[in-house]
C-alpha cells in the first residue's frame, strides 16, 4: 500500500488548534499541523486569531463582567445543557 | 551540527511566535522534553519549511532526526542566508510551477496539452492549463501552480508541484522525490554545504 503524504486539511487543523496551542500534540502530528501552516496562509491567520483570544480570554476575570452579562451566560450555559441532555 | 532554519521577519519563529536572540546566543529547551527541543532542517528538508528568512543555526549535541526536521536542547543562529530574499523566492516559485507543467504534460487532455507545452510565461500555463476545465485534475493542479507562484508565494506553489507529483502515481515516494529535487534547486542557487551526516 502506497503511504500518503503528510497533511492536514485545514477543517482538521481548526479541530487541532487548541490542543496544539496548549502544546498537547503528539509530535509527529505537531509536525502534520505545522507543515500545513508553511504553505496554508488562511490557517496561519486562524491560528494567529486563536492564540489572540486565548490572550484576551485569559484577562476576563467574573468581576470584570457585568451582571447581565453574566446572567446572560449562565442561562446560555445551563439550556445548553439542558438541549444536550445534560452530560458532562 | 550546523543546520538550516527558516524564520518570519525579524528571526521570529513563525509557529510559536518565539523572538530568536542575536546571531551566536545560545537558546535552551528542557533537555528531558524532546517536544520542545529546538527544531531546524538538514538541507534536504528546506522546501517543507520555507519563510522569509533563512539561517544558519548551530545545534548541540544530541541531535535527533526526524523524518522532515531535526530536533536539538539547544542552538544559536549563526548567520542569515542573505541570498534567500524575495527575488529567489520568486525564481523558486516560478520554477517549481514550470516543473508542474513538465510533470504534467503526458498526463493532460490532448485538447490542451500543445498550448501547454508552447504558453511563454505563468500566466499563458495558468490560462492554458485552465482550458482544460475540471474534467484535467491534472491540468488543475498545473493552473493552481502558475498562478500561486503569480501572486501568492513559493511555499504554496512547490506544494502544489510535490502534491501533482504524488497524484500522478506513486504518493508519498512521489512528493518526497519532487520535494527532493526542490531541495536540490535551493540548495544549488544558495550554494548551501551538503548535510554533515548525510549527503544530501
Amino acid at each position: 500500500m502506497t503511504r500518503s503524504v503528510p497533511d492536514l486539511t485545514c477543517r482538521e487543523l481548526v479541530e487541532l488548534v487548541t490542543d496544539y496551542l496548549e502544546a498537547r500534540l503528539p509530535v509527529d502530528e505537531r509536525t502534520r499541523f505545522e507543515l500545513h501552516l508553511t504553505y496554508c496562509d488562511w490557517c496561519r491567520t486562524y491560528l494567529e486569531q486563536m492564540r489572540q483570544v486565548l490572550v484576551g480570554a485569559g484577562e476576563i476575570t467574573e468581576e470584570a463582567i457585568e451582571p447581565e452579562m453574566r446572567d446572560a451566560l449562565l442561562a446560555t450555559f445551563r439550556d445548553w445543557k439542558r438541549g444536550s441532555g445534560g452530560g458532562s | 551540527m550546523i543546520a538550516f532554519k527558516f524564520l518570519g521577519a525579524g528571526a521570529r519563529a513563525p509557529f510559536t511566535r518565539f523572538q530568536w536572540p542575536s546571531p551566536g546566543d545560545w537558546v535552551s529547551a528542557p533537555a528531558d522534553d524532546t517536544e520542545m527541543w529546538i527544531y531546524a532542517c538538514r538541507r534536504r528538508d528546506l522546501p517543507y519549511w520555507l519563510d522569509d528568512e533563512l539561517w544558519r543555526i548551530e545545534l548541540e549535541e544530541p541531535v535527533r532526526e526526524a523524518r522532515y526536521q531535526i530536533a536539538s536542547p539547544r542552538g544559536r543562529l549563526l548567520s542569515r542566508v542573505a541570498a534567500w530574499d524575495r527575488g529567489l523566492m520568486r525564481d523558486y516559485a516560478q520554477a517549481c510551477a514550470l516543473r508542474a507543467r513538465e510533470l504534467a504534460l503526458p498526463h493532460v487532455p490532448d485538447t490542451v496539452r500543445e498550448a501547454l507545452a508552447d504558453a511563454p510565461d505563468l500566466e499563458a500555463i495558468a490560462a492554458a492549463a485552465a482550458r482544460a476545465g475540471p474534467t484535467s485534475r491534472t491540468a488543475e493542479y498545473v493552473a493552481d501552480a502558475a498562478n500561486n507562484a503569480l501572486h501568492v508565494g513559493p511555499a504554496t506553489t512547490s506544494y502544489i508541484a510535490a502534491m501533482l507529483a504524488s497524484s500522478l502515481g506513486g504518493g508519498l515516494a512521489a512528493f518526497e522525490a519532487e520535494r527532493a529535487w526542490q531541495a536540490r534547486w535551493i540548495a544549488d542557487r544558495l550554494a548551501l554545504e551538503p548535510d554533515p551526516r548525510a549527503g544530501s
